[in-house]
């Protein structure tokens, strides 16, 4: 009780935890709502929280060590037994804070989206990977602390976390040891490369173990340089330069093999993964709208069924069968637009065109807008279907695209 | 059995040097370090308090060099210390203040409590435990940055300058505690305020320039003084004619091993 009331009344590390709850809160109001079963992006989205919380973490432990080590404080501390632990104390207690925080957040929102015994896994290691980010940074506003001091400790802490981890974090073709997630799109079809995640984990023990030896032995040239100090620092820096040129490590990879869909109704039968059965009702509904509102002839040119695919995933190979992309806008709403499924219903999925290098010509993106919108009217019941030129006009355009004509010059 | 020695200890700070010197400090009583500013007597108390490291020689403790992290901890478990111009935790409570000081000092969980009482009770501030430091007069907070060297009954007492600011009350007052802790162990009083050394301490110091000019009874150094001498005692005028004589045969006359 003492010293919680000691720490509470002479330190801010500890306000890490309740910055970090109004930091989880801000992230999981925003895109969160994990209830909607994708588990895994669920955990991934919680690496956002992270990195919202880390700026101010490793400022508050800047500006706790730093005020330790003031010239007034510093003597008193460093002439006691306990002089490493106390200079730790600061990224201790944030890390601890800040962290407890993190899981109590996230470990609720994950047993709501219905974890699975295959992505269990990953799931835990994502969430070690979390913490391993935060302890890193916590140790960073330890090292800023010591290294630069009071008043700009903490300045210098909060304004250098979040560049440090969005350049070491974010950069495309790197290695990021500082990759915590954040995918504001469906991790479907994707999984977490545990290669990737072990490489990470022990990439920011070493970081943590390095400044917590130098900052526990003191800044070493406060005391005259220490090889015992600069040695693994070395080391450190020469680690991360050659992890930043292993190009081919990616954080998430393709499954080897496609998940199953499930299906519900008929004519259009709707194929939706488990991870996106709060679609299916909303998407049915808005086929039926769509099948319904058209003239026989155009409801025959439409597919017969929908199916769910992810970025890189496979596409039918029949025209009769539609792919059904969940667009990141859509995945973080709570309803699905009508015209995403109209625009699914006309893209012609079996053309490789719409898959290649270069962009489709102008004409297919007038043409798809085109015929969306007539099947947007006439769900609406506003079609100009009763004319049968109208009708003829569109088959004869729906007939171009499907069938790849559309794209040849 | 002497409790801390000095052995030829050596240590550069930029261009100044403390040393080589030889120091020993007695099992027990006050002994006074004093010199101008510049001495080195900071850098002593920093290299006795083991928060630097000498360039060259050894501090040994009860008859044991102490170099490894191991010697070190355990002599910092024995060590009070209180540094100059030391600054409080405005915001914390008095006793909290101690019990942290307290496992900082790594003493037993089921002993803090005890020892924060004494250590409160020791500079008379018992009835105050619970206020927060930011209450308390400038010399109750000395008094307070002084119970928690006291804490754990320390086997030496190192004091920078304890004294300064104070009025007149306050460092009577104060002088009583040192003398009183010098009681049960070695207390060595770094200050540039003669008349505290004069009234309690047994031996006395001096540092010119990182070097130990004399060490021995606080008489022998008074015994020095020659009539025409500045100061206002005859420890000052002691004083002034062993700096007046630096240069000349003072190492020699005035040096005690």
């Amino acid at each position: 009780m003492n010293m919680l009331r000691y720490m509470t009344a002479t330190s801010f590390s500890w306000l890490a935890g309740p910055i970090a709850v109004a930091m989880e809160l801000l992230n999981y109001t925003d895109r969160g709502r994990p209830w909607r079963d994708d588990f895994l992006w669920a955990i991934d989205w919680a690496g956002t929280g992270v990195f919202l919380t880390v700026p101010v973490l490793a400022g508050l432990v800047a500006a706790d060590t730093g005020l330790t080590l003031t010239q007034n404080r510093r003597d008193l501390t460093l002439s006691k037994p306990r002089e490493a632990v106390a200079l730790l104390a600061p990224a201790l207690v944030g890390f601890a804070a800040a962290g407890i925080v993190h899981l109590i957040f996230v470990i609720p929102y994950a047993l709501a989206a219905r974890p699975t015994s295959e992505n269990l896994s990953e799931a835990t290691l994502m969430l070690v990977a979390h913490l391993a980010v935060l302890g890193s940074f916590a140790v960073l506003g330890s090292f800023l602390g010591a290294a630069v001091r009071l008043p700009w400790a903490p300045v210098v802490a909060a304004v250098a976390s979040p560049v440090v981890m969005w350049w070491m974090g974010r950069s495309s073709g790197l290695f990021s040891p500082f990759d915590v997630g954040g995918s504001t799109s469906s991790l479907l079809g994707l999984t977490l490369n545990q290669d990737f995640v072990l490489i990470q984990l022990v990439t920011l023990a070493v970081v943590i173990a390095c400044v917590l030896l130098a900052v526990s032995r003191r800044w070493p040239w406060a005391r005259g340089a220490s090889l015992k100090v600069l040695t693994p620092l070395v080391a450190l820096a020469v680690v991360l330069l050659l992890l930043q040129r292993t190009p081919d490590l990616e954080r998430l990879e393709v499954v080897s093999s496609a998940p199953a869909r499930q299906c519900a109704g008929s004519e259009p039968s709707i194929c939706f993964y488990p991870e996106h059965r709060r679609f299916v009702a909303e998407v049915r509904q808005n086929a039926q709208r769509i099948y319904e509102g058209v003239p026989r002839e155009v409801a025959q040119l439409l597919p017969t069924s929908l199916e769910e695919r992810y970025p890189g995933g496979g596409v039918p190979d029949a025209p009769e069968v539609s792919a059904y992309e969940v667009l990141p806008d859509s995945f973080s709403s709570d309803s699905i637009p009508i015209s995403d499924t109209a625009g699914a219903l006309v893209t012609p999925w079996t053309c490789p065109q719409i898959f290649g290098q270069a962009p489709p010509p102008e004409k297919y993106f007038q043409a798809a807008q085109l015929l969306t919108q007539e099947l947007l009217a006439a769900a609406e019941g506003g079609s100009n279907f009763e004319d049968p030129v109208r009708v003829q006009e569109f088959t004869d355009l729906f007939n171009d695209v499907k069938s790849c004509r559309i794209f040849d010059e | 059995m002497t409790s801390v020695e000095l052995r030829d200890v050596q240590r550069s700070v930029g261009r100044f040097t403390l040393g080589p010197i030889s120091l020993t400090l007695p099992d027990s009583g006050v002994v006074g370090l004093v010199g101008a500013n510049g001495a080195g007597k900071s850098t002593l108390m920093r290299l006795l308090a083991t928060i630097d490291r000498p360039d060259s020689g050894t501090l040994a403790w009860n008859g044991a060099v102490v170099s490894s992290r191991t010697g070190r901890m355990s002599y910092r478990t024995r060590l009070g210390f209180v540094p100059q111009d030391v600054a409080l935790p405005q915001r914390a409570r008095c006793d909290d203040y101690l019990w942290h000081a307290a496992w900082l000092k790594r003493l037993p969980a089921g002993d803090r409590r005890a020892a924060v009482e004494k250590a409160l009770a020791a500079v008379s501030l018992i009835d105050r435990a619970t206020e927060k430091v930011q209450t308390l007069s400038g010399g109750m907070q000395r008094r307070l940055s002084l119970a928690q060297a006291l804490l754990g009954d320390p086997g030496l007492l190192l004091l920078d300058e304890p004294t300064v600011g104070l009025d007149p009350q306050q460092r009577v007052s104060f002088r009583d505690l040192i003398r009183e802790a010098g009681r049960s162990a070695p207390v060595l009083l770094a200050t540039h305020l003669t008349e505290d050394v004069r009234l309690i301490a047994q031996t006395i110091v001096v540092l010119h320039e990182g070097s130990v000019l004399f060490q021995g009874p606080v008489a022998e150094l008074e015994a020095l003084a020659t009539p025409d001498a500045p100061g206002d005692s005859e420890l000052e005028r002691g004083l002034s004619t062993l700096i007046a004589d630096t240069g000349t045969d003072a190492e020699t006359r005035g040096v005690r091993s």
